[in-house]
């Protein structure tokens, strides 16, 4: 066996790397461009090859799935009825109070909200890490992804853009330590910020004064700081622990598989990538 | 042409140890729906850089472990460097103990993964922690240490079907020893 590098040469190799290793860390902490760029490039090139290692197991996913439905397809198909029976209903409400609405808006001269477009996207990797909670998708600045913009499903938020590559972009989960975003109670409308903390619980921080939270409170954002469309539903407060709100997200993560990415333009609150060239930070 | 296929095999033996390591950290990236499995996903970087330090050392070099971990930490979105870091020290301590791996049988090497997982898993916890400025919740690190020394048969099983390729001391295998 071809072990004859000396020890001395090993010692200085492990230094080296270690080095090299904090010298990355420190990089990464006070924020160098260089970072962003390494790991939006490298991910560029990387997304076709996750997406192929990713097939056999959506392959094996599906098949659990379908196995899953067929169990109890006939409890589910009676409790969809019932559920449609109840959605036509609200169907009904909605289109009453939207007309409504739009007279009201007339009526007032509002400004109008903007139009939001989107984009439709397959999550293709999930951190798995401890200390970080992202995602990525197989879309990035060609199909007008953008730093910022919020990422939905059809129950709610799931997290918002913090790094775009050309053909991929990174998701900063709701759950990311280092994810805060601007919320309003929806029956109260009293302002909070939701933060994550890297676990499946979110807390609610920086609540106003007097704000009479119970459990089983509906959360939308709020729409402050215009990066976020205001009304997505975010979660339902579920505990209140030593003076602290625990929210439940109505995204479950572990369970997403396609992505819209709202193209909520308010022009000017932040740089886009596409004007000043480089990427949001995420450390 | 006899020799440029030589040289393509010996390129092919060169990589081998990096490559299906980085090819196993790209696998533990792809999410998986199944329950809340695909939330924490075991480390299997560190299988690959334990495996191939004990059979071939002279192929899985701190630079192998290190491009690993890097690709780790691209694709997770972590610091970079954070898992560049836990992968050479894994190296470095797999390194010195490896003889009392060779020839030994599956379980052996089985529980000495084992005592490397956890602490690799706590290391990058604290080197987190460290960087964040933050104590991050324990209980995910324990889970992705059990979930990794869990998945250290299949993939050292998968590891040793290298051999066919790559001349290294007999690996045991599950079952066997």
């Amino acid at each position: 066996m071809a072990l004859s590098l000396g020890g001395a040469f090993q010692r200085f190799a492990f230094l080296l790397f270690a080095g090299l290793a904090i010298g990355f860390m420190v990089m990464s902490r006070i924020d160098h461009p260089a970072v962003s760029t390494v790991r939006t490039q490298t991910v560029d090139v990387l997304a076709p090859v996750i997406e192929v290692v990713s097939r056999p197991m959506a392959a094996i996913d599906a098949g659990i799935a379908r196995i899953d439905n067929f169990v109890d397809i006939y409890d589910e198909n009676s409790r969809l009825r019932d559920e449609n029976e109840r959605l036509l209903h609200w169907q009904a409400t909605a289109r009453q109070l939207a007309a409504e609405n739009d007279e009201f808006r007339d009526m007032l001269s509002t400004v109008a909200e903007p139009r939001d477009a989107f984009v439709t996207a397959r999550i293709i990797g999930m951190s798995s890490a401890t200390f970080v909670r992202t995602a990525l998708i197989n879309a990035g600045s060609i199909d007008g992804v953008d730093v910022g913009q919020a990422v939905v499903t059809s129950h709610g938020i799931l997290g918002r853009i913090v790094e775009v590559g050309n053909r991929s972009a990174r998701i900063l989960l709701l759950s990311d330590l280092n994810s805060r975003i601007p919320v309003a109670l929806e029956s109260s409308r009293d302002p909070a910020i939701l933060a994550g903390d890297n676990s499946d619980v979110l807390s609610l921080i920086f609540v106003a004064d007097g704000a009479d939270i119970a459990v089983g409170e509906r959360l939308v954002t709020s729409g402050e700081g215009g990066m976020l469309p205001p009304g997505l539903p975010v979660g339902v407060v579920t505990a209140i622990e030593d003076g602290a709100w625990q929210v439940t997200p109505f995204v479950d993560p572990a369970r997403v598989e396609h992505v819209r990415v709202l193209d909520y333009a308010l022009p000017g609150l932040l740089p886009s990538t596409r004007e000043a060239g480089a990427t949001g930070q995420l450390w | 042409m006899e020799g440029f296929v030589r040289k393509l095999r010996q390129a092919i033996i060169a990589l081998a140890p990096p490559l299906t390591g980085m090819i196993l950290v790209l696998a533990t990236a792809t999410p998986l729906y199944i329950g809340h499995i695909g939330e924490v996903m075991p480390q299997l970087g560190v299988i690959a850089v334990f495996f191939w330090v004990i059979y071939r050392p002279d192929l899985m070099t701190y630079g192998a472990a290190f491009a690993i971990g890097l690709v780790a930490d691209i694709v997770m979105g972590a610091p970079l460097g954070i898992t560049a870091l836990v992968l050479i020290v894994v190296r470095r301590v797999v390194l010195a103990q490896r003889r009392y791996f060779i020839g030994k049988p599956f379980r052996v090497l089985w529980f000495g993964f084992a005592l490397i997982a956890l602490p690799a898993s706590l290391l990058g916890w604290l080197i987190a922690s460290i960087y964040l400025f933050d104590g991050l919740a324990i209980l995910r690190v324990l889970v992705q240490a059990g979930l990794t020394i869990v998945m250290f048969p299949p993939i050292a099983w998968l590891l040793t079907r290298c051999q066919v390729l790559l001349p290294m001391p007999r690996a045991p295998v599950l079952g066997r020893g």
